[in-house]
């Protein structure tokens, strides 16, 4: 069975600035690290696997990164997901010549290979949802944000 | 029946996604097939007992004798039938 994986309000952050993808992957990933649900080295391991398979998303208008790393650094799965001021260049995963402006980052720390399945599909779900995505960066609080992820993102609410 | 490989990074995420995609187009269409998830890197390892292989990275498929289809739009739902219908094709 899937493990559960919801979106904790205090892994989620927005009116973030950063000058590039990296700070914004150290941003979150130590984030991750601070409320133990990830290894300190699972920071370097995002950084690095996103050089060597960048996350960027060719999604309709907002676009959006999905850093995630081994499995093995992870303690606790969670999702953190970082909402950016103004967006940072990331690469796309389709094409690494290919630079994306991402605005919305969604940190996967994932416990199991090929599990979460549910998490994912929900993602994947709000990924395809322009306008979803529009009210995020639009929001003018986190619970704001929470609100607009919940139909998605959090525990019993799932849409069909 | 057929096999699909399906590779990611980390074969850990996108893979997850993409390898369900397929099984529910399959079962729609009544098409009967095996996917098995792996990361990129272990591609060339494995990719010889499968007839199709479908990653969401850039993968260079120089080495690669059986077909490969980039499937990205899985993910972002930009030009996803037309990926379906590819991968349907090769499997059928």
């Amino acid at each position: 069975m899937n493990s559960e994986l919801y979106i904790e309000k205090d892994l989620v952050f927005k009116d973030l600035e950063f000058e590039n993808n990296i700070e914004a992957l150290k941003f979150l990933s130590s984030k991750l690290f601070e409320k133990g649900y990830v290894e300190k080295e699972y920071q370097q391991a995002i950084i690095d696997r996103e050089k060597e398979y960048p996350t960027a998303l060719p999604s309709v208008d907002i676009k959006i990164a999905i850093p995630h790393a081994n499995h093995t650094l992870v303690n606790k799965p969670a999702v953190a997901i970082g909402i950016l001021k103004s967006p940072v260049e990331f690469s796309s995963m389709e094409d690494s010549d290919i630079k994306l402006n991402v605005q919305i980052i969604i940190m996967l720390a994932l416990k199991e290979p090929h599990g979460h399945i549910e998490m994912l599909q929900k993602i994947v779900k709000l990924i395809r949802n322009p306008e979803a995505l529009k009210k995020i960066i639009k929001a003018s609080s986190i619970q704001e944000v929470m609100n607009t992820l919940e139909p998605y993102l959090i525990k019993n609410k799932a849409i069909s | 029946m057929k096999k699909v490989l399906v590779a990611c990074g980390n074969g850990i995420a996108t893979s997850t996604v993409v390898a369900i995609k397929i099984r529910e187009i399959c079962e729609e269409q009544g098409v009967q097939v095996m996917v098995s998830q792996c990361k990129l890197l272990e591609v060339e390892s494995k990719v010889s007992d499968y007839d199709l292989l479908v990653t969401t990275g850039k993968f260079d498929a120089s080495d690669i004798d059986i077909k490969v289809i980039g499937a990205i739009s899985l993910l972002t739902g930009v030009g996803e039938e037309e990926t379906l219908d590819e991968i349907v094709k090769v499997l059928k």
